[in-house]
């Protein structure tokens, strides 16, 4: 097990590094760079100069991701070893400005159109925030979805199971940007309860990610945008939970448990239930980087300071170094979610092995 | 069991809302020893000489002395600042930067304006005011301008763990200069350095590599003559110079704090400024606070003590929180009410009152791309702009009293002619039907009667307020010139501007494109030179009139007002009405709500002045219900 996970982070290093370069290589086939305007307004040709040469814009495309990637010293180092390959002196009488030390010691670059920061501390400030945001949201999803999938199971084909699934299908095709403003109006405005916008949780957090959580200002803030956030997901989970339920509830060994005699209610907790969660628990992984991921819309309308809003108005931006190292976080995200899903698949389900 | 899990769910969901339905902690009595003068009644030996014998006689007097006193105040630990005068608005988008050298999106500028002074200003009528300079003059070349400083303005820092606010020391004619060679040196790489090519050598120093040789001879026409002198030396006359030295780009800025911190120097705690307000806290993507500079020069006119809030970028969020009277205002810093509120806001008793909507000095227009056949025919050009109903599009479409525009240059700015309706006027008739009229006889004159085998593309950057504009005036087209095809095309902005620039291929540009142009200051010379000279890269219509050229070049170099506002009527002459390289559409407008506990000062160019603003903090507490 412990093998296969080494060769699994491995093997992420090189797919992350490929995604990277097509991240980079995309972006600047885009038209257009992030110093060709300024609001309205396009700029002098010289003034560009100016703000490409303090960005290494000027730079060929090769140097320009070797300085993201392994940082400017090394970059200029090679190209003083190999003198003869041309850039080189580019390279030398642009090396006045340190950009970026390299991914390789965690410099993720400077951003391009917020002057002066660094896109370690724009992730620092932002990415602990919409985790934050996730985690709630996942949890409203679950305390609110898997009831509600038990209780459509166990009554299939009533009232109570129509109902849910109505409540479901509802849950799946409310748009955020719907929800968000209605929560808004019923909440804040109508009954005067719970904070419009903004997010409660100050850094610093502890460990960096988690706020203080007998803080009522964080909840005050944390409640409508999470449920915004975790309705789709709760609707995904008790569909998931119901149909998952329904098939064990069919298996031999419930109607074994059930010829034994045992009661009703120990039969689904103890035999069915468990088993019936498999399902939903490996997908938690995925489902939480879809929210944290795709918290963007939900972020702008409570105006909540999380990441979502960097990945986004990079791209319109061109800011090259926010956009690579934004979506190379998320992906980095992603592969430790599925690790963590199959680590967490084999150990509940013990007949699958890896080897 | 399964009851009890059950059960301890919906407990849990239970304690979930009741965690909603509680408040915070209520506020905490706290004993602090405080130092007081209290006068006692004291009884104490005195020695008095009387009749040159020296005795000693006994008094009761009273003494004034200083006690240590224990009190125990309501100290509200959540909130210490309670009882200070505070302006709650919103912000619309993390300020890129509040570098005075390098802020050039109206939120940077609007915080910049309020902690950093120049050497003029503007007021309210997009005049120049004195500010930092007192006085200047120019001398009789035109060339040379001395300006007197004012000796008594300091910089000031506030310590971000106590909350105090000390003085550094004076602003000397030294921090302007440094502030002006800041924004101009190569590796500042300001994006509006460019405004200040007018000084002698400054394009030059700008645009040589630093790392060169000849870059440590070059020299700027900047010179401190003394602690409160500075002259600067101008490549050519020109006249509207003192609004240059009104801009952020030449503000005086601190050298030690700035090299001190480098790049991060504007960050609360580190920063330090010399106007009316400076920063109190900036969380990043969060939320901004400015706080009152109790040191400055006209402190004791300045009310508001504490001005700033979140930042928000979703207009109709902010809008609840306004309804709600979380906030003040949905004015600058902030958005502007949404416009799919406008028609709620007009028709609510008291909204209407709150909205306040002023000219603002920007013009909305379509530019025809004049090299490009078939709008290489002034005609056809001519035919098209007079194909507008301007008040539809503002009173459908925008719906913020816009004011239909006949010139590029917006009224209240020095040199405009929006008065004159000989210029343009065909565009903004009394009644549409004579424009349309006119607009079908010009087309028929040059060649098309009725648009036949006229096939046009109008572009828009990607927004659907700019894409409703250009539906509206698609179907005016398409009513005035019936045999015409007019198609709307949208481009992401950095595309957009990749395919107008003047270098790009015609091909790839369409017949006509959506721009709007605001002022960076109120002269005509920002407008009619800096974006329609032949040389000019905003000028994307291409438009080549030497001519035209000479005009705006000449009124940019005399100092006569006079004359300059004649040679500026003659360019507009010449854009507008003789080939109509563009059509202007309207003037914009400021859209504004401001609760009625706000009384505000707004400025057309720059941040407005909240030094000037006043709030009713009794009205205001009253209606949070406080």
């Amino acid at each position: 097990m412990l093998a296969y996970i080494i060769r699994r982070i491995l093997w992420s290093i090189p797919v992350l590094l490929l995604l990277t370069l097509v991240i980079f290589l995309l972006m600047r086939s885009l038209p257009g760079g992030p110093f060709d305007f300024v609001g309205d307004k396009s700029l002098p040709k010289s003034v560009v100069e100016n703000l490409e040469r303090r960005h290494h814009l000027d730079w060929p495309l090769a140097w320009q991701f070797s300085s993201y990637v392994l940082g400017d010293d090394i970059t200029g180092g090679i190209c003083t070893g190999l003198s003869f390959l041309s850039g080189c002196d580019i390279v030398q009488s642009g090396a006045r400005f340190g950009v970026s030390r390299g991914l390789i010691r965690g410099d993720l670059g400077m951003a391009l159109k917020l002057r002066g920061r660094t896109v370690n501390e724009l992730v620092a400030e932002s990415f602990p925030i919409s985790l934050q945001l996730g985690i709630v949201s996942m949890i409203i999803a679950l305390i609110i979805g898997v009831p509600l999938g038990v209780i459509a199971a166990l009554r299939q084909n009533s009232w109570v199971d129509y109902s849910g699934s109505f409540v479901a299908v509802l849950g799946l095709s409310i748009p955020n940007m719907v929800l968000g403003p209605l929560l808004i109006w019923i909440f804040p405005l109508t009954l005067g309860m719970l904070a419009i916008s903004g997010w409660g949780a100050k850094p610093p957090f502890f460990l960096g990610v988690f706020p203080n959580v007998f803080d009522w200002e964080f909840w005050k803030h944390a409640i409508l945008p999470a449920i915004t956030l975790g309705t789709a997901v709760s609707a995904s989970i008790a569909r998931l939970t119901r149909a998952s339920l329904l098939q064990i509830i069919r298996e031999d060994y419930i109607r074994t448990a059930r010829a034994k005699g045992l009661r009703e209610q120990v039969v689904v907790t103890r035999h069915a239930l468990k088993n019936s969660l498999i399902p939903v628990i490996t997908i938690l992984g995925p489902l939480i980087i879809a929210i944290v991921t795709g918290s963007f819309i939900v972020e702008q309308i409570f105006g909540i300071p999380g990441m979502g809003k960097h990945f986004v108005t990079s791209i319109g931006n061109r800011d090259y170094t926010v956009i690579t190292s934004v979506t190379l976080i998320y992906s980095l995200l992603l592969v430790t979610g599925n690790l963590m899903v199959d680590i967490v698949y084999g150990w509940l389900d013990p007949r699958i092995r890896y080897s | 069991m399964f009851s009890k899990k059950f059960f301890a769910i919906s407990m849990l969901a239970v304690l979930l809302i009741a965690i909603a339905a509680c408040g915070g902690p209520p506020p905490t009595p706290q004993t602090i020893t405080v130092i007081e003068t209290v006068e006692v009644i004291q009884t104490v030996e005195v020695v008095k000489e009387v009749e040159g014998e020296t005795i000693t006689v006994i008094e009761t007097v009273e003494v004034v002395v200083e006690k240590e006193v224990e009190k125990i105040i309501e100290v509200d630990s959540e909130n210490p600042d309670a009882g200070r005068v505070r302006l709650d608005t919103h912000i619309t988008s993390e300020p890129p930067s509040l570098d005075p050298s390098l802020a050039t999106d109206t939120t940077s500028s609007f915080f910049i304006d309020q902690m950093f002074m120049g050497l003029t200003a503007f007021d309210e009528k997009a005049n120049v005011i004195p500010s930092l300079a007192t006085d200047w003059e120019v001398s009789e070349d035109g060339l040379v301008w001395t300006f007197n400083m004012r000796d008594d303005v300091q910089w000031v820092h506030r310590d971000p763990s106590t909350g105090a606010i000390s003085t550094i020391r004076p602003v000397t004619a030294e921090d302007v200069a440094f502030g002006i060679l800041r924004t101009l040196h190569p590796d500042t790489a300001s994006d509006y350095a460019y405004i200040l090519y007018i000084i002698a050598g400054a394009e030059e120093y700008n645009t040589t590599d630093p790392a060169s040789e000849e870059f440590a001879d070059l020299e700027v026409g900047v010179e401190v003559i003394d602690e409160t002198t500075i002259q600067i030396t101008v490549m050519q006359p020109a006249a509207y110079f003192p609004s240059i030295v009104g801009q952020a780009t030449t503000y005086a800025q601190p050298a030690e704090t700035i090299e001190q911190y480098g790049d991060n120097w504007t960050e609360a705690g580190n920063i330090v400024t010399n106007g009316p307000y400076t920063l109190r806290d900036w969380r990043h993507s969060a939320e901004i606070f400015i706080e009152k500079n109790p040191e400055w020069i006209k402190a004791d006119q300045v009310q508001i003590e504490i001005f700033g809030g979140p930042i928000i970028q979703e207009a109709s969020t902010a809008m609840a929180m306004y309804e709600n009277n979380e906030l003040d205002t949905m004015a600058d810093p902030g958005d502007s009410p949404p416009l799919p509120d406008m028609d709620r806001i007009k028709a609510d008793a008291q909204m209407s009152k709150e909205l306040l909507i002023a000219p603002r000095l920007c013009t909305y227009y379509y530019g025809f791309v004049n090299t490009k056949p078939p709008f290489d025919d002034p005609l056809v050009r001519k035919a098209f702009a007079a194909a507008m109903d301007r008040q539809s599009i503002i009173d459908f479409v925008t719906k913020g009293d816009q004011v239909p525009a006949h010139s590029f240059t917006p009224p209240g700015i020095f040199g405009n002619v929006a008065e004159d309706f000989s210029i343009g006027g065909f565009m903004v008739e009394d009644s549409y039907d004579d424009q349309l009229a006119q607009a079908q006889e010009w087309i028929a004159e040059a060649g098309y009667p009725n648009g036949a085998g006229l096939d046009v593309l109008l572009m828009h950057n990607t927004s659907e307020a700019h894409a409703q504009i250009a539906q509206a005036v698609q179907a005016m087209w398409q009513e005035a010139f019936p045999e015409a095809s007019v198609n709307i095309e949208n481009q992401e902005w950095a595309v957009y501007l990749k395919t107008l620039q003047p270098d790009s291929e015609d091909s790839e540009k369409p017949n006509i494109y959506r721009s709007g142009w605001c002022a960076d200051y109120p002269d005509a010379n920002n407008w009619l030179n800096e974006v329609f000279n032949s040389m000019s890269n905003s000028n994307y219509a291409k438009f080549n009139n030497p001519e035209y050229d000479a005009l705006v070049e000449e009124a940019a170099s005399v100092a006569d007002p006079e004359t300059r506002a004649d040679l500026y009527h003659q360019a507009e002459q010449i854009l507008i009405q003789d080939v109509t390289a563009i059509s202007p559409i309207y003037y914009y407008t400021f859209i504004r709500l401001y609760k009625p506990w706000v009384s505000v000062v707004i400025n057309p160019v720059g941040g407005d002045p909240v030094w000037l603003w006043t709030v009713d903090a009794e009205a205001k507490a009253a209606a949070r219900g406080e």
